[in-house]
């Protein structure tokens, strides 16, 4: 099984041509794979069930969001495309939770989810390294060395390859359920991957399976939006994109809106009664679902005391009139669906122009996988996205690109490129998936990044755009005005530490104005932004000396100098952090000889092969006193080495 | 860049010379801040200049008010030719607890920090400063017993401040889940009030709970630093020999002058290895004289804060003034011990002080105390008759309170107390965040950075520290 072998005991398969890498699936992670593999110069063939869904937002009309929008801007960073192409699409901007402060801000746009879809297939298309073909992958070839060598599609067309990378979203061995009516079936009614996952398993990879799931669209003309509450969009916010901030490209000033309602008493009643009917507590649902993203009856069943729950009514574009129910996902049959909207306010009369739906799907098992999310059963394959258990297009796209960059190494025999947990999002999202593993599907949270007043949505070009530039995704010409951006960004916290106020009339009558203390001697401008209330905006009158400069600076200096006591202790943690992440351990420790270990950490080290004592210290199962034996293991075997190494040059 | 680190090297307990050891790059430039050379090796200046495993003899200061805390010798080593292969210096000082502990103090002070349990060890094998066989003989101890491994840092700790420490830990993890719910929770808004309460909450039950485990230090500290013995009476009881007695050396001057001593007076010295600070007192009386009423109001101060309070009758006090300092004396906090001492002139008999302790306790009993002080007999300053017997009740006292794990004694250890005191530093700016209205995220980051200082104390969290433990098996400074 899953060799090239076979190409001569089946005549209708034939050799279809020679890639450096396959992508497997064209969606979020799919595309990022793609464009990270062609753009470092490798002859890329990127396989899609359906030409006209590439890049498909079958779920939220939206990109970006609390942690997400952090991931997007990560992204864009180190040189993915999915901030850039949002940027191009976006009908509606905000910027969330701008009351929490600075490190919680998470861009969010609503996208117009067929251009979205269309403008990437364009971009894609005229990429010179990618090969675009619809076709479905059914079997992996590999050598006897567990070295992935080639990638079969159903109709026989066989593929040489040295690196594969699978991005398979919720198609895999796919069905859909809605109450009692379960159908084999992807997404949005479009084919399902059959074989594929077999093939996985046939290779060692361990499979597990999940479950997601969406709400209604329904058709504006026939809702009522006067009676709900208007969230207008924010035209003034910057683009995802770092390079569509410097050449101009801003969100659209016309904005389409988004609405709310609350369910009613009536929504709960049909819930309530229609339970019985719920594939979820019937037992038809096999797969585990998102603790964060529940449907609507998984909310009403949970949180019994909350009589009530918010809907956002969202466009699906400007050329349609459909419209999204976020938070209204259910897998209940479709006439209970119907009841359930029709209890909504404004939504008597709402027409369903597809009804919600619970899908279930195969994906591995992320812990088979190592952090540069290459397999550990199969050399040579990555997986990125929903595949490895996370969920959310943001969440796939990352590590798409991360995938995509990693096979592109592998191949030009490079180390991998891997992101720590103090570094980005990405590097949390990663570590988290493969070193604790997830048994529902993951989303990202701000919560989840430790160092989350470091890891901010503004300065993500600040952490990452160089590591992107060494890689080879970030051209010259952006990587100088970001250092040009750096550059300001230093120049004037400086400035405004070294510029020094008297006590004047004028500041005095600022410093009241923004209810602020009055000062009786000089003080630096530093300091005063340092004041909670005051604002770098706020001086600009007395400030004589001010450069003009692009918001996103003023921003990045106005939140460091505000945040300098937090960024000192987040820096301190962080040191502490880099100690144990910073030594390293080999694949080919004899975990299983370690007579210090416990019999657990023996078995869990052995199969996961951590790559450093850091990432050691995260899988359950390993002890602080496990890790405290491979210490002085690792001491101890160095030492041998420098013996032997002694012996050798002395004999 | 890591601070450098320190510990006593020689075991606790009185003893002739002691040795502090520091390591770690920056040693010399900490020891330079805190001692002056009077001749070295080689004619250093500073420490930085002196040579490896050189000496310099010199005074080991106070910089902040250039105190003179003990002449020591300093030897210093460069890396890489030292225990733990970095750089150190090793202060030998005179061996007692107080000047120790004053050194110690100073360093801290100063730039260096408390070693860990068993850091010299871990870093001089690191360092590979033990050999091979040296190593494997670590990892047989952590084989032999994993499980006792896995909880070698809660071995540390006295059942009760486990409990609490997890309690504390218990109740900052529901807080900050609170705050990260609430900061992932995309359509709620930060609002004031809702600021307010996480601040009374986290007051309530971490903060003061925080804060009594740091204020137990403050007596636990009394085991391994030093008892307040205060002396009082009325004036002109022989307060002033009784300290020159204690003492050793005529520090306060003695008359036959009633109020001679008008301000409390401070002397720092060891009784039978104990260390102590003996403060005597004006004599405490109704005075016009407003200098003499500050001293009086001092010695009563002084008393307050007291661990041991020698109160002085002379045979001849009368009944009036005896009633006068019942009140303030027995109204001290129950652990506070009292001896009652009979000053005799050398004339008066056994009787009369017998007499004299009938006569102090039938008032005591009268006021309606059911509280006794301890007696200690007669006294005379003049011969010394009685001083052993002084000494022995101080001696017993000091044992006594040794013994006692009161919840007032949880933490006794100071790498504890440093750790509480950090996470208690934090709980308190996340709350004034929080009262000041700043959103959110400042005050979370501050609750879960305490929570990994708690977390050191209980061994939970999985950080570079917790390999620490193991090698707390190993001596301090060792």
């Amino acid at each position: 099984m899953g060799s090239w072998e076979q190409l001569k005991e089946n005549p209708s398969w034939y050799e279809a041509g020679t890639f450096d890498v396959a992508v497997i699936g064209a969606g979020h992670a799919g595309c990022e794979a793609a464009f990270a593999c062609a753009h470092l110069g490798l002859s890329t063939v990127l396989f899609t069930l359906h030409l006209d869904q590439l890049a498909n937002l079958p779920c939220n009309p939206s990109i970006g969001g609390t942690a997400k929008g952090q991931l997007v801007r990560e992204i864009d960073a180190l040189g993915g495309v999915m901030g850039e192409m949002a940027d191009l699409s976006a009908i509606q901007t905000r910027m969330l939770n701008r009351s929490k402060g600075p490190a919680v801000f998470s861009p969010r746009a609503q996208m117009d989810r067929a251009s979205y879809s269309r403008k990437m297939k364009a971009r894609i298309e005229k990429e010179e390294n990618i090969s675009l073909v619809q076709a479905e992958i059914v079997e992996l070839f590999w050598d006897e060395d567990k070295n992935i060598n080639g990638v079969r599609t159903r109709s026989g067309a066989c593929y040489h390859v040295k690196a594969a990378v699978i991005c398979s979203g919720t198609y895999m061995e796919a069905r859909t359920i809605r109450g009692e009516v379960i159908l084999e079936s992807g997404p949005d009614g479009l084919s399902r991957s059959v074989g594929l996952s077999k093939s996985m398993a046939d290779a060692g990879i361990r499979m597990q399976r999940f479950k997601t799931g969406t709400p209604v669209r329904v058709n504006r003309r026939t809702v009522d939006l006067s009676v709900m509450e208007v969230q207008p969009g924010e035209p003034d916010m910057p683009p995802f994109s770092y390079s569509n901030e410097m050449k101009g490209i801003t969100p659209p000033k016309e904005q389409i809106p988004c609405y709310s309602v609350w369910t009613t008493p009536e929504t709960r009643q049909v819930i309530t009664e229609n339970m019985d009917r719920s594939p979820l507590y019937s037992g038809v649902i096999e797969g585990t679902g998102p603790r964060y993203c529940p449907s609507i009856e998984d909310k009403f069943m949970r949180f019994p005391d909350k009589s009530r729950h918010q809907i956002f009514v969202e466009p699906m574009g400007e050329e349609t009139e459909e419209l999204y129910l976020q938070g209204f996902s259910t897998s209940l049959p479709e006439d209970v669906q119907v009841q359930m909207v029709h209890s909504l306010p404004g939504l008597s009369n709402a027409h369903i122009q597809r009804a919600a739906y619970a899908i279930e799907y195969d994906c591995i098992d992320p812990t088979t996988a190592d952090l540069s999310l290459e397999s550990t059963c199969l050399k040579g394959l990555f997986t990125a996205g929903q595949i490895n258990g996370s969920s959310g297009y943001e969440e796939a796209a990352a590590q798409g690109l991360m995938a995509g960059i990693n096979a592109a190494m592998k191949v030009l025999g490079k180390e991998p490129v891997i992101l720590d947990r103090s570094q980005a999002y990405i590097g949390v999202l990663i570590d988290d998936l493969v070193t604790k593993g997830t048994k529902e599907p993951y989303r990202m949270m701000t919560s989840r990044a430790e160092y989350r007043i470091f890891l901010r949505q503004d300065n993500a070009d600040m952490r990452l755009t160089e590591i992107g530039h060494t890689i080879g995704l970030i051209s010259d010409e952006r990587y100088s005005a970001f250092e040009e951006k750096r550059k300001a960004i230093e120049d004037e916290k400086q400035r405004l530490r070294s510029t020094f106020l008297p006590p004047s009339e004028k500041l005095h009558e600022i410093l009241k104005r923004c209810g602020s203390t009055p000062t009786q001697s000089g003080i630096s401008l530093a300091d005063l932004i340092k004041r909670p209330e005051l604002h770098y905006a706020d001086l600009s009158e007395i400030d004589e000396g001010r450069p003009e400069l692009m918001p996103s600076v003023i921003f990045a200096v106005e939140v460091d100098i505000k945040y300098e006591g937090y960024l000192a202790l987040e820096e301190d943690r962080i040191r502490k952090f880099a100690a144990l992440e910073t030594k390293k351990l080999s694949p080919d420790i004899p975990y299983e000889k370690i007579e210090g270990l416990r019999l657990e950490a023996r078995s869990k080290l052995a199969e996961r092969k951590p790559m450093s004592l850091g990432q050691a210290s995260r899988i359950s199962g390993v002890s602080p006193a496990d890790i405290a034996v491979l210490l002085v293991y690792l001491e101890a075997r160095k030492r041998e080495e420098r013996e032997e190494r002694k012996e050798k040059n002395d004999g | 860049m890591d601070k450098p680190y320190c510990a006593c090297a020689t075991p606790p307990g009185v003893s002739g010379i002691a040795v502090i050891r520091m390591a770690g790059d920056g040693s010399a430039a900490v020891a330079d801040k805190v001692f002056r050379i009077v001749r070295a090796a080689g004619d250093a200046k500073t420490v930085a200049e002196m040579a490896g495993y050189t000496l310099a003899y010199g005074t080991f200061i106070d910089p902040s008010d250039e105190t003179v805390i003990d002449e020591v010798m300093l030897t210093r080593f460069c890396a890489p030719h030292s225990y733990t292969g970095e750089e150190s210096v090793e202060i030998s000082c005179h061996g007692g607890l107080t000047v120790r502990q004053e050194i110690l103090r100073v360093l801290l002070e100063n730039g260096a920090r408390m070693a860990g349990p068993g850091e010299f060890t871990k870093r001089a094998f690191m360092a590979g400063k033990l050999d091979l066989s040296q190593a494997e003989a670590v990892m047989d101890v952590i084989a032999a017993d994993s499980e006792l491994a896995l909880r070698a840092a809660e071995s540390q700790l006295s059942g009760s401040l486990k409990e609490q420490v997890e309690n504390i830990s218990a109740v900052l993890y529901l807080q900050l889940s609170l705050f990260e719910m609430f900061l992932d929770e995309i359509e709620e808004e930060d609002d004031n009030e809702t600021k307010i309460h996480y601040a009374e909450e986290l007051e309530n039950s971490v903060y003061k709970r925080l804060s009594e485990l740091t204020d137990s230090y403050k007596q636990g500290r009394i085991l391994s630093e030093r008892m307040k013995i205060v002396i009082c009476g009325i004036p002109n009881s022989g307060k002033s020999s009784l300290l020159n007695c204690l003492s050793g050396y005529d520090r306060a001057i003695v008359t036959d002058v009633p109020g001679t001593t008008r301000d409390t007076l401070e002397v720092i010295t060891s009784i039978r290895g104990i260390p102590v600070k003996l403060i005597d007192t004006a004599g405490i009386r109704k005075t016009d004289d407003v200098v003499e009423a500050i001293g009086v109001d001092r010695a009563n101060a002084a008393i307050g804060e007291a661990d041991i309070v020698l109160w002085l009758v002379s045979t001849d006090e009368e009944e009036k003034t005896i009633t006068d300092l019942i009140d303030p004396i027995m109204t001290l906090p129950k652990e506070t011990k009292i001896a009652l001492l009979i000053s005799k002139s050398d004339t008066s008999d056994e009787e009369t002080v017998k007499k004299q302790e009938e006569k102090v306790m039938a008032l005591i009993c009268q006021k309606g105390y059911s509280r006794v002080p301890d007696l200690c007999g007669s006294l005379s300053s003049a011969t010394g008759e009685g001083l052993s017997k002084i000494e022995e009740f101080i001696r017993n006292a000091y044992d006594e309170m040794g013994a006692t794990s009161s919840v007032g004694l949880l933490v006794t250890n100071r790498r504890h107390f440093e750790v509480l005191s950090s996470a208690l530093e934090k709980v308190g700016k996340s709350i004034a965040a929080l009262r000041r209205g700043d959103p959110l995220e400042g005050p979370a980051l501050l609750i879960r950075a305490a929570l990994e200082d708690v977390g050191e104390i209980t061994g939970k969290s999985v950080s570079d520290t917790l390999v620490d433990t193991i090698f707390s098996r190993f001596c301090v400074g060792k």
